[in-house]
């Protein structure tokens, strides 16, 4: 049995704190929709969407019970299977005391809950790794218990932390205080660090696993940054290899460190300093399935990347997994003529709750940069890297860059200040602004029908339906060979090769007839 | 990273509205096309097949924005009565990266880019179905001005 770990924004734990505990001081419940994420040590629930009981919906309510009518349980089960989410939660209060539990009657409910859920699935056809979460909350906010149960009822592991992501930090309650890990706070090498963040901060620190995505100019140079303030574990990906045009910037690489990939390098670099440190080095896209599993257990994201695609890979992964997100780009806009223009960074906060990247200017979803793409390749705009265009003093405002994004790190996970969530340094004139967008309602990610704490997706597209056609297959080579399709999926002779199959062979028409494009 | 489980939905959806034999995907979820997709009077077809590319991200916040409809497409014109090019189709891809394989792989077999590209990919408006239906809204009037539906009217008027 592994612990679980609930993960909720800081609106959703207020929320569900004023409806379970009122004035009049009977029990309440609330149903969730719940993400799930689970590595080999832990299941994480992760809280989609409150669906609440409204009191008229009560069968009966008192004191020290609560039972809903039947149709809210299955107006509850509904939303659920709309949701897509795979886990269907199920909350109540005990607010008679301040450390709950289970009560014989609670066993009783929530065992026709869980098997009312087991036979919707079968009913529906719904993924079988469909499972169930209770729990009941007392009026301390450590004094809950959980439980995770598949659809047979047997238990799959048991709530120890609720952990709630807030502009200010991250919070944790805990049943049981775990591991005291506070001998290595007496290490000589958090000294400063102590002084400056007091010992609770470093804590917060030495439990943090942060992942740093994009280890270019700026991603190398955050990397320096924090490799002596004691994180716990941290996990880099970058796939590409160390050229020497990078020396100029890339702290603790040499001339013999050419060629080598550059999450070696840095995490050679990072155990030099911290042997304890458990260091990821992956050496690939944040695509990559691998990365994509190991950013999904980090505490915390930061993106050093160049291009919108791998940006939004990790927004929709910060919003699905909760995620706090620190967005970092830095560059220089010169003028064809070689004057500059603009010469700067900008540091984008995304915290689950919050505004997402999307709904702070950035153009997540635009296959082609578009007119911004233009103007770059026109006057020379170059993000973290330096080409013949840019001058060599790229360095100091990567440097800037970097040191702030850490800045801002330090500042959200201890909660020693307030941190703004989009920072604009213009380095050619030597102002920094802050700037404040508003979260759109309407917005896909963040918004009220948003994907924040979906969690995993298990769904797999149903097989093609080729093979029942009986339709010889003509990948337009003339081959027209059944051999040539492979049940997964690939397509060896493209897309529209596999079109072609099924329509039989494509019509003729005139070419010149078509005219030209229109617009 | 694409939201399989909604689109998994769509694909139901599509096959009880179209039928499940007019009905076809990527097992990768590249692509969700319909067969014979009736077009509104004043075209010179009763029907086309069409193919909806299905972004990267398309349930994460990506909207629907490329679509490939048969080559041999016109609309008589108000004014002359003619069959004439219908705006916003294209013989050529306009990116320079197509999403998926290469401008020549359509060209050949002889499919044709239409631009219609929604402005989101909430459900429902910004569905496959309702793409569809907007495709179809789109072919019945031509020459409206369509900035209110589609955002590639706002970026190319």
């Amino acid at each position: 049995m592994k612990p679980v770990i609930m993960t909720l924004k800081e609106q959703d734990w207020e929320c569900l704190q004023a409806i379970l505990f009122q004035a009049d001081g009977r029990e309440r419940q609330v149903f969730l929709e719940l993400g799930l994420r689970e590595d080999q040590h832990t299941f994480e629930v992760l809280l989609h969407r409150l669906r609440p009981v409204a009191d008229a919906d009560y069968l009966s309510q008192g004191l020290y019970h609560v039972s809903p009518k039947p149709q809210a349980v299955v107006e509850a089960y509904n939303a659920f299977c709309r949701s897509g989410v795979l886990v269907h939660g199920h909350v109540h209060s005990h607010p008679f005391c301040d450390v709950a539990h289970f009560s014989a009657v609670d066993h009783q409910t929530l065992g026709q809950i869980r098997r009312g859920l087991a036979d919707l699935v079968t009913l529906q056809g719904l993924n079988e790794s469909t499972t169930c979460f209770q729990m009941v909350l007392g009026r301390d906010p450590a004094g809950f218990e959980g439980v995770l149960l598949n659809l047979w009822g047997e238990k799959m592991g048991a709530l120890s932390t609720v952990r709630v992501i807030t502009p200010q930090g991250i919070r944790l309650y805990q049943r049981e205080l775990g591991e005291d890990n506070s001998g290595a706070l007496a290490d000589v090498r958090l000294d400063r660090n102590i002084r400056w963040l007091g010992k609770e901060g470093q804590k917060k620190l030495s439990q943090t696993h942060l992942s740093i995505c994009g280890l270019g100019g700026a991603g190398a140079l955050l990397v320096a940054n924090v490799r002596g303030l004691g994180f716990r574990e941290i996990t880099l990906v970058d796939p590409e290899r160390l050229e020497p045009s990078n020396l100029n910037r890339f702290v603790g690489a040499g001339i013999e460190d050419v060629e080598s990939y550059k999450v070696d390098i840095l995490k050679r670099e990072l155990r030099r300093v911290a042997p304890e440190t458990i260091v990821h080095a992956l050496p690939c896209g944040v695509e990559d399935p691998e990365a994509q599993a190991r950013l999904r257990e980090a505490d915390l994201i930061v993106a050093a990347l160049d291009g919108m695609q791998p940006r939004a890979e990790l927004q929709i992964l910060a919003a699905r997994f909760l995620k706090p997100l620190f967005d970092l780009g830095s560059g220089i806009l010169v003028q064809p003529g070689g004057e500059i223009r603009r010469m700067g960074s900008q540091i984008i906060v995304y915290i689950p709750g919050q505004a997402c990247l999307a709904c702070q200017g950035m153009d997540l979803f635009r296959p082609t940069e578009g007119l911004a793409g233009e103007i770059r390749r026109r006057t020379g705009y170059v993000v973290g890297a330096t080409t013949e265009l840019t001058p060599t003093s790229v360095v100091t405002i990567n440097s800037v860059a970097a040191g702030w994004t850490v800045d801002l790190i330090i500042k959200f996970l201890t909660g020693i200040g307030p941190i703004p969530l989009y920072t604009q340094i213009n380095q050619w004139r030597g102002i920094v602004e802050q700037l404040h967008f508003v979260k759109k309602e309407s917005c896909s990610l963040c918004g009220l029908d948003g994907i924040e704490g979906k969690g995993e997706d298990r769904a797999v597209l149903p097989p093609p339906p080729f093979p029942a056609l009986g339709i010889q297959f003509d990948f337009g080579d003339g081959q027209g060979s059944p051999a040539c399709w492979t049940p997964t999926g690939a397509r060896p002779h493209g897309l529209f090769g596999n079109l072609v199959a099924k329509l039989g062979k494509p019509k003729d028409y005139d070419r010149s007839a078509n005219g030209k494009e229109s617009h | 990273m694409r939201d399989y489980h909604r689109l998994y939905e769509e694909i139901q959806v599509l096959e009880k509205k179209f039928g499940a034999q007019r009905v076809f995907w990527d097992e990768q979820g590249n692509w969700v096309m319909v067969r014979d997709l009736p077009l509104p009077p004043g075209l010179n077809k009763q029907s086309t097949n069409v193919i909806v590319i299905i972004p990267e991200h398309y349930g994460n916040g990506a909207p629907l924005r490329d679509a490939f409809i048969d080559p041999d497409l016109r609309v008589r014109a108000p004014k002359t009565g003619k069959f004439v090019e219908i705006p916003h189709y294209f013989q050529e891809f306009p990116y320079e990266q197509p999403p998926i394989e290469t401008k020549e792989d359509w060209a050949c077999k002889k499919w044709r880019y239409i631009c219609l590209h929604q402005p989101t990919d909430r459900w429902p408006q910004g569905s496959i179905l309702n793409y569809l239906s907007n495709v179809y809204k789109f072919l019945a009037e031509p020459f409206r001005d369509w900035q209110a539906t589609f955002s590639s009217y706002k970026e190319h008027p």
